[in-house]
Parts: structure tokens; sequence; C-alpha cells
């Protein structure tokens, strides 16, 4: 319990500052407005969980949430970064599953897992229209919820209707946008690694309660039996005894 | 890698980007500037001023006079050593064939 107090500590203040870095990037497109485009033939999704089970509804809901996007977008490419929720997309929708990433989530994470995650999902050479990361967000210790969050695209920054009030280079924006949406990725990581780890830490909790409880109802019905045991032998001992007079 | 914030109320900061080092003063209009390796160097009001390297990232000016900047590592300029940093220049000069002659 010790090590999970700790470690949830740990989450906390990682998501802490993401959430910084994420917000500072954000702030960029609100003040633009940046939107989705509406036609968005090609979609991508990213759906950030992690290996490790043992941590409530966490995996399943995040699963959920992502099957009830794909219902929408039925052809959106998705990247599943984790075990957990590509063992429960590959159920539902293995051929929209392009690329999957593992052994992410062991430690708090950090921008270099971010940065690797993001040059995968350049690498494959795709143009998405629109790409959307999907995380559990971390509302408190005891509640989360899956939230999607749009990474603008190169196209969309530039189409933004207020952007044109910041000076920049053009060949900037490519790499605004990568860097955003490595900062998103590290965001939906943060977050979600602070929602597990206190997820975990209450799913221990009740296991631990209810094994308390199960000691304890034992522990009664050894008690009761033992001495319905003895009394038993007890009224033999004594009938033999007095049978004997 | 450590992961900071720090936020500063700042009469002057310069930094340095693709297009070239800039002053962003208050008042400045709005930018997105790619940062390129070097120093940011940020004056406070007081006339102090803090050195960091950064390896690369965005700097934002907002409406508002807010300036964002969004680095990928920084360090506080105090915490590199001179010689340690030329010793290491030299090592990696080797390791890739180049001599500073």
């Amino acid at each position: 319990m010790i090590v999970a107090s700790t470690r949830l500590g740990k989450a906390q203040r990682a998501m802490a500052i993401s959430r910084i870095y994420g917000e500072t990037t954000k702030e960029v497109f609100d003040k633009s407005e940046a939107a989705v485009p509406e036609n968005s033939p090609k979609k991508l999704l990213i759906v950030m969980s992690s290996d490790k089970g043992l941590c409530g509804s966490i995996h399943s809901q995040l699963a959920r949430a992502a099957r009830a996007r794909l219902e929408k977008f039925p052809d959106a490419d998705v990247v599943a970064v984790g075990d957990k929720t590509k063992a429960q997309l590959s159920r539902t929708n293995a051929k929209n599953i392009v690329l999957s990433i593992s052994q992410i989530g062991k430690e708090a994470p950090t921008f270099n897992e971010a940065a690797v995650i993001a040059d995968q999902i350049s690498q494959l050479g795709k143009q998405y229209d629109d790409v959307e990361v999907l995380y559990n967000k971390f509302v408190s210790g005891v509640s989360f919820e899956p939230t999607i969050r749009p990474a603008f695209t190169t196209a969309a920054i530039e189409e933004a209707p207020k952007f044109s009030t910041y000076e920049l280079e053009d060949e900037v924006v490519g790499n605004l946008s990568e860097f955003s949406l490595a900062n998103y990725i590290l965001w939906g990581l943060a977050e979600g690694h602070a929602a597990e780890i206190s997820a975990r830490r209450s799913a221990m909790d009740n296991a631990s309660k209810n094994a308390n409880e199960m000691i304890g109802k034992y522990s009664i019905l050894y008690n009761r039996t033992r001495q319905a045991v003895i009394t038993n032998e007890l009224v033999d001992i004594i009938t033999g005894a007095s049978s004997l007079e | 890698m450590r992961h900071n914030c720090l936020t500063v109320i700042s009469v002057q900061v310069n930094i340095p980007t693709t297009a070239g080092d800039i002053g962003v003063l208050a008042g400045h209009v709005p930018i997105i500037q790619q940062l390129r390796p070097g120093v940011v160097e940020v004056i406070e009001g007081s006339g102090a001023s803090k050195q960091f390297f950064v390896a690369g990232g965005f700097a934002t000016v907002s409406e508002g006079s807010s300036l964002a900047i969004n680095a990928v590592e920084a360090f506080p300029i105090e915490d590199f050593s001179a010689e340690v940093s030329v010793i290491n220049i030299g090592e990696r000069m080797d390791e890739f064939g180049m001599n500073l002659g």
C-alpha cells in the first residue's frame, strides 16, 4: 500500500507537469480557433492505455469509448498504446489497428517515450486529415473519464481562422504539428498513468477489504466448528463415564 | 529526464530561433517560432537575468504579452561546467572523425 501511494504521488506530479505542457500547446490552437476539418475522410485514433491489468475498469472503459468512436468512423485507423486495449480492440476492430506499442506505462511517462510514439506514427507514412488522442482523464482519486482530444494536423492548423494573427515561417507549421502531437501524447500518457495507478490502488484496497471480510467469516466458522466438535467429544466422554458408574 | 515548469514575470526574453535570435518585449505581436539549440535569456524587472540552455522546441507569443517556451530539454546555464563541456565536445568530435584544428 505504501508503495502504491508513493507511485500515485509520482504519477500525479508527472501529470500536473504534462498538463502545463499540454495546455501551453493547446493555447495556440484555442486562440487561433483551430477546428477539425468537417470533411476528414482519414482519421487516426491513438488509444492510450498500458500493459498491466488489476486496475478495475480503466482499460475496458477506454476500449468501449474507442469502439463507440469507431462505430461513428468505421474507416479510422487505430494506434493502440499498451497491450490491454490492443487485446480488447483486436477482438472487435482488428482491421483498424495499424500500429501497437507496448512496454509503456511502467513508470511515470517521459517526453522521450511520447516522442518515440509520435515518431513511430509519423513513420507509418500515412496522411491523416484528423488525429485524435483518446485517454483516461484523471478527474479525481476515485474517478476518471475517457476523453478525446483532437491533435491538429498541419492542414488544420493552417486553416484555423485566427492563425494568421501569429507571425511565423511556413515550414515551421509541420514541425509545430508534430511537436504538439508529441505533447498531447505525453499529456494522454501521463493522465492515463495517474488514473490507472489510482484505479489500481482502489482495486487493491477493495481486494484487501474483501479478503479481510472473508478471513473474518471463516475464523468465526472455524471457531464454531471447533467448539461443536469439543462439545460432542465432551458429551461422548461424559456419557461413557456415567454409564460405567 | 526532468520535467520542470517555470513561470516568471519578465521584462525581456531573448530566444534563439531557427529564424535568428529574437528579443521579446511586452506587447510583442503574436508569433510562433521554432527553437534552435542555444541559450534562452530571461531578464526580470529587477535587472537580474536567468539563462537556460535549450535543445529545441517551440516558443509562442500570444495576445496579452504572454510568452510560452516549450522545450524538449532545458538546463540552467550554471549547471554546465566549461571544462567538462570542452572535454565532451572533443570526445564527440573524435567520435565523428572531426578535429578542431
